[in-house]
């Protein structure tokens, strides 16, 4: 009798034992899967399908801007957008004059392939435009207080059944949000919503919400294809653009030829 | 021959490729192609953008230097494109928007090799 009853206490508490692993893993950090089969698979190589849409911009007025985003537009020139300069010279863009970050959500849009990597309680982007990555934090953290604005921001992510929901701030004013040079304040919060409808396909919903520039908050979404590629190596550099500018920019500029 | 009719068949010309001039935009004619037979002088493998030069006769023989912004290395290999694609000397044809000060400049649509073969910076 005695043995049964040390048998049964050890049974017993080897499944108590074995339940409480099984709690303490589904509590915080719910985000982070227990099983593969858990959450989505949205890692792999994904290039932009530009279909019918510019490959570089957003829609045209996609929303009314305040007074201080319009004013914030006008400054903006580029051989893009409703009023473009004619020449590459006069462009102001911070990313193809100055090699500065394109930030969130312009690196989104660049014709060049990105790449998701699940890590532990993270999800990795590494971005061939500029060689850039960011992390999206998945470990149930918030963003912090006081944050100070960087080119990167702060992200973080959660998963809503297949979609993969990612909320960023923080976000320095000084990038542009498009090659229009849509303008956004450091108050501009961008959320993201990934869902990969296919093997082959990853939708893609952007939502713009910054009240300092915007009237409203406004949202796209594109369509990005699996590529069996690697990420190459595509890095603004002080000594390309100037190769650039010596080469094409300078002489296309130049206004006196005709 | 009417400037819609003319601008359809410049669009249908370059195919459905859409418009890669992130760094030109606007300030390439993108209502205009030029078409350009020469020699290869130059061809600059490299990022952000790659450069072909090219020097052309004209119809009174006059040398022109062109020269042609194209894509990326990053870009260009997944079009089957290599840094020895062109190589200097190499007799070519290129078909490209150039800019509007009227400079020898322009970004690439085509390039057609002595042989026949045809590079676009596209991926097929």
């Amino acid at each position: 009798m005695k043995i049964r009853l040390r048998t049964w206490a050890i049974i017993l508490s080897a499944q108590c034992a074995f339940s409480g692993a099984l709690l303490a893993q589904s509590g915080k950090g719910a985000s982070v899967a227990t099983s593969a089969a858990a959450v989505p698979d949205l890692s792999g190589v994904w290039l932009r399908d530009p279909g019918k849409v510019s490959a570089f911009e957003f829609p045209r007025n996609p929303a009314p801007m305040t007074a201080w985003g319009a004013t914030k537009f006008r400054t903006a020139r580029n051989t893009h957008g409703p009023n473009p300069v004619l020449d590459m010279a006069s462009n102001t863009d911070p990313f193809l004059k100055a090699c500065e970050p394109l930030g969130v959500p312009r690196v989104l849009l660049a014709n060049h392939p990105f790449k998701i990597i699940p890590a532990n309680g993270e999800m990795i982007m590494l971005y061939e435009r500029s060689h850039d990555f960011r992390e999206i934090y998945m470990d149930g953290r918030e963003h912090p207080k006081d944050i100070e604005p960087s080119w990167w921001g702060h992200s973080i992510g959660k998963w809503e059944s297949d979609t993969l929901v990612v909320d960023t701030v923080g976000l320095d004013d000084r990038t542009w949000l498009d090659y229009q040079g849509l303008p956004h304040s450091d108050q501009l919060h961008v959320i993201e919503r990934y869902r990969r409808a296919d093997h082959e396909t990853l939708q893609v919903e952007i939502v713009i919400d910054d009240p300092k520039t915007y009237t409203k908050s406004w949202s796209v979404s594109y369509t990005y294809k699996l590529k069996p590629w690697d990420i190459g190596e595509e890095i603004c550099t002080l000594s390309s653009e100037k190769n650039f500018d010596q080469g094409i920019v300078n002489p296309a500029s130049d206004p006196g030829l005709k | 021959m009417n400037l819609r009719l003319s601008l359809f068949i410049a669009l249908n010309l370059l195919g459905s490729a859409p418009l890669f001039a992130h760094h030109g935009g606007a300030a390439y004619d993108n209502q205009k192609i030029v078409t350009l037979k020469g020699t290869i002088t130059n061809f600059e493998w490299t990022s952000l953008h790659s450069q072909i030069h090219l020097d052309v006769t004209d119809d009174k023989g006059n040398a022109v230097h062109w020269n042609f912004e194209c894509q990326p290395p990053s870009i260009l290999v997944h079009a089957g494109w290599t840094k020895n694609s062109l190589k200097p000397g190499d007799q070519v044809t290129i078909m490209a928007r150039p800019t509007r000060n009227g400079a020898p400049i322009g970004i690439v649509s085509k390039v057609i090799l002595a042989n026949g073969q045809e590079l676009t910076p596209t991926e097929k």
